[in-house]
Formats: C-alpha cells, structure tokens, sequence
C-alpha cells in the first residue's frame, strides 16, 4: 500500500489526567509506520497544562528520531521540510474533568433511566437526579438544591412523545425563578430531551437568559429508548466547556490539523473499524482503564452500548476505594504481606497519580485494582444492554488499553487479569493498545484513515493470543480434556488439562491450528463429544483456560493466595 | 514541598459575586471578612399550600411578600381566615429574601454568617478584586502537604510528639488542647479524631494516617493535613523539625485538596525572597527528596547523582531518575516521577 497524501510525517498525541502518549507516524516502504512512541507525565501542576505536556513529549520523540519536530519558540514546524518538522499534529484529550449533571426525569423505570444511559459515555458525570413523579414539597426541596450547588448542565428527560407535559414545563418554570438572581453566564446549560411538545413551552419558561438546547426524546414511547442524541450532544458540550478550561488550550487550538477531540470519541472509532473489518470476529469488547475512569465498550458491527465510571488507577483510586470495599481487591492479591499494604499502598498512588510502578508487587497490586475497576465498569455495561448483571462474556474479541497493562513486562499479568475481570467465553482473541495510540489513530482517520488503518494493523494491536475457555466446571486437578493441537504447518501438540487450571501452548504469533478438546471428565455445556475450534498465536501463543465459568475462588484466603500464585505461574 | 521562608500570595475569592469589605494596605488577621457573597445563604423552600391546607394554585391570594422582599424570623409571610376569628398563618423561621413563589411553595435565601469569605491568610492586601475579594500577602514558612481535608482552620502550633514516628494517640488530646492545632507522627486511631473535634482543638497535622480513617476525616468540621501518606510512615525529619521549631506559633491550615491546596502557612516577620513558593526548584545532587514509588513511598533520601541516560527499574522499562541515598546508606535508582523535593 503506498499513500499520496502530502500528510506524510503525523505526531498523533493523547494527552490524558495522568500520562501523555504521543507517537510519531511516518512513511516507511511506502506505508505509514509508527517510528516512535512515548509516554509522559501530563503536566499537571499548578494545573493540567496542554501545551507543557506536549512539549514534554516532543522533547522526548525528538531525541529518539534524532530531529527537530518543532522550532526553537517551541512551535510545531509545519510543514515538514527536509529533516525538520511535522505535516500534521493531532491530539485527543482525556485530561478534562467530565461535565456535571442533573438529570430530571418523570419517572425513574423510563425517562431517567434513558436519560442515565446517555449520561454513560465519559464525558459526563450524574451528581444529582430528581425525579418530577413525587410528593409536590419534596420535588420543590430538590429543584432548590439545584440552585444551591448548581451542576454544569441540567437534562430534563421525560414524558413520551403525545403525553402530559405539564410536569416537565411546571419544573423549568421552577429553575427560572431560582435561577433568576444568577448572571446568565453563571447559570448551567439546560438540555431537553423529553416530549417534543414541551420544548416550546421549555424555552419559553427558561427565557433567553439559560444556555438551552434540544435534542431527540430519550424516550419517545414506553418500549423505546432512544439516548444516541442526547450522548452526542453531551459530548459536543463537554469539547465546547471543557476543553477550554485546561491551559494551554487555545494555542494547542491553533496548531492542530483537526479540532481537539475526546480520547472516548477516538477509541469508539477504532472498536468499531475493528469490529467491522472482522479479523478478529465481529463482536469486540472495548476497555479502556485510564487514570481517572474506566470505560467498557460493546461493538457489533456499529457501537452497541458503552459504560464509563469515575473510577481509574491514578485519580481514580481513591473512587474505586469508596466504590469496592478493599477485601474484593485484596482477593486477587498472592501473598499476605501484600494484602496487608494494599489499602495504604493503593491510597498512596491515588495521592501521587503519576508515580510509577518500579516493582513487580506494585503492578500486582495495581492490576488487582484493575480487575475490581473493570469488574464495576462492565456490571453497568450489562444494564446499559438492558440485560442481568453477570460475571461473564462471551465476545470476539477483548480490545483493551491502559497505563495498568503498559508496564507489565510479563505480558502474562496483564492477560490474566483481564481474564480475571472479563471472564469469557468460548474463544476470544485479546488484543493490548501497547503505545497508548488508538484513540490518536480514531481521530487521524478523520483526514488521513489510510494511513490510520496502515499504522493499526502493523504496529499499534499487540496480538496477546487466543483464549479458549472450557465450558464446563469440575473437580479441582481432575484432567477435564485431552487436547490435540493441529498446526497448520505441520505437527500436531497433544496435552492434558486439568480443571482449576490454566495452560499455555506455543503457537507462534499470526500461526493457525485446529485444537480438538477431548472432554474427559467434569460437567460440560452441550455435548461430551470432541469439539475442534480454529485458533490463531499471539504474543502468548494459544491460552486454555479450564477454571470454570464463573470464576469461582476459594474462600480460605491461604488457598486463594496459593491459587492466584499457581495461575500466575502457569501463565508465565 | 516545605519552604523555611517565603513571600507566600494568595487570592481570596468568592466563588459568585457580591461585596468586598477590605482596602488596598489593610493588614488582616485570619479572622477578618474580605468579602461576603451577594447571594450566598441557603435557599429553603417553605411549603406555603400545605402550611394553610389549601390548593397550590390559591397561594397568591393569601400572600403577604412578593420575590425581592427581605423577611426577618417570625416575619409573616402568607395567611388565610380559616374559621371565624382564627387565621392559619405562615411565618419566615429566618432571615432571607424572597426569591420567588412557585406551585404554591415560597423559596427563601437565607441572609446572614454561611459564606462569609475570610482572610484565612493573616497579611496585608494588596490587591482588591471588585466584587471577588482580595489578594493577600504574607511572609512565613511555608508547607505543601500531600492530602488534607475539612476546609480552613488556624491556631497555635502544638508538638504532640518528640519522634515523628509516634502516634497520636487518643489520651493526648483533651481540654487542654482546645484552639490548638496538634502535630503528631501517625494517625491511626478513630477516638483521636473524635476527641480533637469534641474539645475544639482547630487542626491536626500528621505524617500518614491508616486509610480506614479518611471517611471519619472528611466528616469533621476540623482540617486534618497528611505530610507523607497513607499507611504507617512517619513524618519526614525535615518537616518535623521546621515544625517543632515553631512549635506555639500562630499557624493557618487548609485541607481543601480538591484544589490540590492543602497546605500549611505560619506567618514569620522578616523578609524572604521566594516569591514563588509553588514550583520548587529543579532536582540538583544533594537534595533531599521525599520517595512516592508505591512500595517505598514515605522514605526520605538524598539525590548522589543525576544520570543523563535512562535506566531499567525494577520491572525491566527504561526511565530517567535519580539515584539517591537511603538513610542505611545503600543506593537505589528512583525514577524521577516517584521523587518530591523535601529541600
């Protein structure tokens, strides 16, 4: 593939609330190569600082190219001319603190619950929800609390579509009168999202002093939710306030190819290019675990349903803290002395986000908090697909990203844990944003997706493996199948594994082989005849895992310790 | 990050409009109002309709204030006939203004003490924002802490404890104690926090504290400043000393992290020359430096060296750092992220 474009040399940066992740991408052979990538500590005192962060970065590619990319005032030089400078910059922001909201809804079971989903996307944040459908005194005392610590935009959500509208016009009347003491440009943004015959009558009660804006009914009819536009709305208004609020912004502005974008705007593009190129099946799940807040993602052909919570490894610890008691962290942990440091030790990292792990127990016991992180994160997505919370998934594909999986050098850490939190099914492909770039690459493909697409599929998927999980349970050390492992060039592995178990095989990364699963003992779902599934290397080769689904761990902790060092060890 | 001595400047702002009340040149101590919102007490909604068993929708009839009025407690504000002679009437339980009457329900901001901005910082103004507050100015020793909460608070230093290791413990606080603010090594008991707040004491100053103890923290009306961390480490020696040598002296305190504030200011007389006591200087060999790697975090070292090649840590990556001097003497390779300068 050889590209035409006159974008030849691309810094594609993501600047997030703990680290920034930038990456040069530059023709190489005819083809756009990622030539370098690096991470950095975002600048963040005296406060998050963009274009500090940048040049942070840059100083640091600039050494491992060997060449200038910016002039000496600190500017980018554009465009590239000889071995000076770059064609194109472009930057995704996570770094931004998410919008707050109120929602107001009729009702909890409908309007607010539609209204919460479109709420998930990352880049908002529910502190207050008031539902109109109660006694009159109360819904007064709560729309007066609105006034006293007012949040940054207010939904209101409800009524279907030809109902009542009475509720909602009687509460924006309401917000008028609170609000009226309130310079215009102090008062929060109100988006409607309810009965499309109330917005009239909204706008006329808010007056022309309340940013106001409108968007599709969250819930047109009972049987239908419909939050797509609200989400996308919220997420124009998070690029439009939020953004600008980080220093730094209006130069960074300046000097960009395209407009700033959301990291979460990014990262859904390339789950959903990933999901709908298919190679490594259709339905992918997305997570991405950043400092400040974890998102899981569904994609099926187009985004099913995305969930992000306020919960991370650096800031967002001490929330994961609040929101998972420590003893469901310390479960994952393998020895006592360990388990016994986790609550202050994973304190201290919420305190000093950017502080690195140095240690192999640091990343243990970082990626215990990951599995909890994670766990939460899709015990929402679950609600979100309207469906029972459940421990398991059966996907494709696992896309996953974060500052947690980056320093595990044993890339069997990083894969066990996100065993542990997404437990799947079946077979499953686990793929590692190992440069912290996609959310980059999402954006890029705005202008230059050729060149997007070249640097995703050679350089920026690390291909961990195939994941085959036995659908069964058993009796802990039993031999639960004889395996066969057909290699596509030629020989054929044969092993056993026992139940309570994982067990690596060497296939070599991009490598096919047929592996016949002989069931010999233990309960299996469907039939206990032979099954044969076709499985691809990775980095790790080819994973069974034959611990039962859901993962069950022992409740004696001595036992659970020496189980979580036996997996460790088996996946090593 | 300390500072011995520094010119330390901080803007007094309120967070909406409203009154300034100091001059360019006052001289304030921590007490003093620099400025008082215009719209700053709480808004109460008073349930007109139900008060006078009537309809919402007949409330304007029977009302004695319209939105704009100032009301005083005990103040009429809305009445019925109900049978002959016999009123059922409403009356203002506080000071406030009225800002509107809505659906039969009369919202009322309360006027009054919540919201007074104060000086916090004991200096001169020398700056006056209109209508925001003001800028402050003092000189003092100077300390940036790691985690705080319970908003602002100021008294007179006390040195609870001779090792910076030592907890302090529950029995140590009581009467005496009252309009202090304690520094001890270790946070690590319930009862202590309790009783600190009990007996008025007006802040507390620790090395770490045990984790389970931040929910109870944040639940005080006190602020509570942490040096070090969570867990068990001490009070770093160098902050311990700068505290001890101004043990009973006049000390301000804010536990307001969430604006990465937490700090500590004991206003000195004399002249300094740090204006900017929020960056500190570079790392240069021979510093002290505190440790924030998440297994060591809470020792102290000094930086032997500062090597211009990146090196391996534990886990194998390749990072810039220094290599420091533990206090048994042995060398170790930190990267710079997980270092803070101490002095």
């Amino acid at each position: 593939m050889s590209t035409d474009s006159s974008i030849r040399s691309i810094l594609a940066l993501d600047i997030g609330a703990t680290l920034t992740h930038a990456a040069l991408l530059e023709p190489v052979e005819g083809a756009h190569r990622m030539v370098a990538c690096v991470n950095t500590p975002t600048t963040l005192r005296p406060q998050t600082d963009l274009v500090a962060s940048l040049h942070r970065s840059v100083e640091r590619i600039q050494e491992i190219v060997g060449r200038r990319l910016f002039d000496e005032d600190g500017t980018p030089s554009k465009p590239r001319q000889g071995q000076k400078g770059i064609d194109a910059l472009i930057v995704t922001l996570s770094a931004a603190a998410p919008l707050e909201c109120a929602l107001i809804g009729l009702t909890e079971d409908l309007s607010l619950k539609s209204a919460r989903a479109a709420c998930q996307s990352g880049h908002t944040i529910v502190r207050r929800e008031i539902i109109l459908a109660q006694e009159r005194h109360a819904r007064h005392r709560e729309l007066a609390a609105l006034r006293q610590d007012p949040s940054e935009v207010i939904i209101i959500a409800g009524g279907v579509d030809g109902g009542p509208v009475h509720q909602v016009i009687d509460a924006a009347e309401l917000l008028a009168t609170l609000f009226a003491d309130l310079e215009p440009q102090l008062r929060p943004t109100v988006l409607f999202a309810g009965n499309q015959e109330a917005r009239r009558p909204i706008a006329a009660a808010l007056g022309p002093d309340f940013g106001f804006g409108v968007v599709d009914n969250v819930q047109p009819t009972p049987d239908l939710s419909s939050p797509q536009e609200l989400q996308r709305e919220l997420a124009h208004l998070y690029e439009r306030r939020k953004f600008p609020e980080l220093a730094g912004y209006d130069t960074l502005s300046e000097w960009t190819s395209i407009p700033l974008m959301a990291s979460q705007t990014g990262l859904r593009a390339i789950l959903q290019f990933l999901s709908r190129q298919g190679l490594y099946g259709s339905r992918v799940l997305g997570l991405d675990v950043g400092g400040r807040q974890t998102t899981a993602a569904l994609a099926n052909g187009r985004l099913v349903a995305s969930q992000s919570i306020q919960v991370g490894m650096s800031q967002g610890l001490e929330d994961l803290l609040h929101a998972v008691d420590i003893e469901y962290i310390q479960r994952w942990l393998p020895t006592e002395d360990l388990t016994r440091r986790a609550a202050a030790q994973l304190g201290n990292q919420a305190l000093r986000p950017q502080s690195l792990p140095t240690e192999p127990d640091d990343l243990v016991l970082i990626q215990a908090a990951m599995r909890e992180a994670v766990r939460l994160t899709l015990t929402g997505l679950t609600l979100n697909l309207h469906e029972h919370p459940r421990e398991t998934w059966a996907v494709d594909a696992i896309a996953a990203r974060g500052g947690s999986l980056l320093h595990a050098r044993p890339d069997a850490q990083a894969t066990l844990a996100l065993l542990d939190a997404v437990q799947p099914v079946g077979t499953t492909r686990l793929l590692l944003d190992w440069a912290s770039v996609w959310p980059q690459l999402g954006a890029l493909a705005q202008i230059e997706p050729l060149a997007a697409l070249q640097v995703l599929d050679r350089d920026a998927l690390l291909d961990l493996g195939t994941i085959v999980s036995l659908p069964g349970q058993g009796d802990t050390d039993q031999t639960a199948a004889h395996l066969s492992l057909l290699r596509n060039v030629g020989g054929v592995q044969v092993a056993n594994i026992d139940w309570g178990h994982l067990l690596r095989l060497d296939l070599d990364h991009g490598e096919t082989a047929i592996l016949e699963i002989n069931p010999v003992t233990g309960t299996w779902q469907g039939s206990k005849e032979t099954r044969s599934v076709k499985v691809q290397g990775g980095r790790l080769g080819l994973i069974l895992d034959a611990r039962g689904r859901p993962l069950a761990l022992p409740e004696d902790a001595e036992m659970r310790r020496g189980k979580m060092q036996t997996w460790t060890k088996e996946l090593s | 990050m300390i500072s011995p001595l520094a010119i330390i400047l901080r803007e007094r702002l309120l967070a909406c409009p409203g009154e300034v009340l100091v001059q360019m040149g006052d001289h304030l101590t921590s007490d003093d109002v620099v400025a008082r919102p215009a719209a700053g007490g709480s808004l109460v909604a008073m349930d007109l309709a139900r008060e006078m068993d009537i309809d919402p929708l007949r409330v304007d009839r029977h009302l004695l204030v319209q939105a704009g009025d100032q009301v005083t407690p005990g103040a009429l504000v809305a009445q019925r006939r109900h049978w002959g002679p016999f009123y059922r009437q409403v009356r203002a339980e506080l000071l406030g203004d009225v800002v509107g009457i809505h659906d039969g329900s009369l919202f009322l901001r309360q006027v009054g003490e919540p919201g007074l901005l104060r000086a916090f910082v004991p200096g001169e103004v020398v700056k006056v924002h209109p209508g925001r507050g003001a800028s402050i100015r003092t000189t003092g020793a100077y300390m940036r802490c790691i985690w705080g909460c319970g908003g602002e608070g100021w008294g007179r230093l006390s040195m609870m404890v001779d090792d910076p290791g030592a907890p302090l413990t529950w029995n140590q606080v009581g009467r005496r104690q009252r309009g202090q603010v304690l520094v001890g090594g270790h946070l690590e008991n319930p009862r202590t926090l309790s009783r600190a707040e009990l007996f008025g004491v007006r802040g507390i100053i620790a090395g770490s504290i045990d984790p389970g103890l931040m929910r109870q923290c944040k639940q005080l009306s006190i602020p509570v400043l942490v040096t070090e961390g969570m867990g068990d480490a001490p009070m770093a020696n160098p902050i311990h000393e700068m505290l001890a040598l101004h043990h009973k002296r006049w000390a301000v305190l804010s536990g307001n992290c969430s604006r990465g504030q937490a700090e500590l200011i004991i206003p000195l007389p004399g002249k300094a020359d740090n204006l900017d006591v929020t960056n500190p200087n570079s790392l240069k060999e021979g510093c002290l430096v505190r440790l924030t790697s998440p297994s060591l975090c809470g020792m102290v070292a000094a930086i032997e060296s500062l090597p211009t090649e990146r090196q391996p840590t534990g886990l194998g990556y390749l990072t810039h750092g220094a290599i420091v001097r533990l206090s048994d003497q042995s060398s170790l390779f930190v990267p710079l992220s997980n270092l803070e300068l101490l002095r």
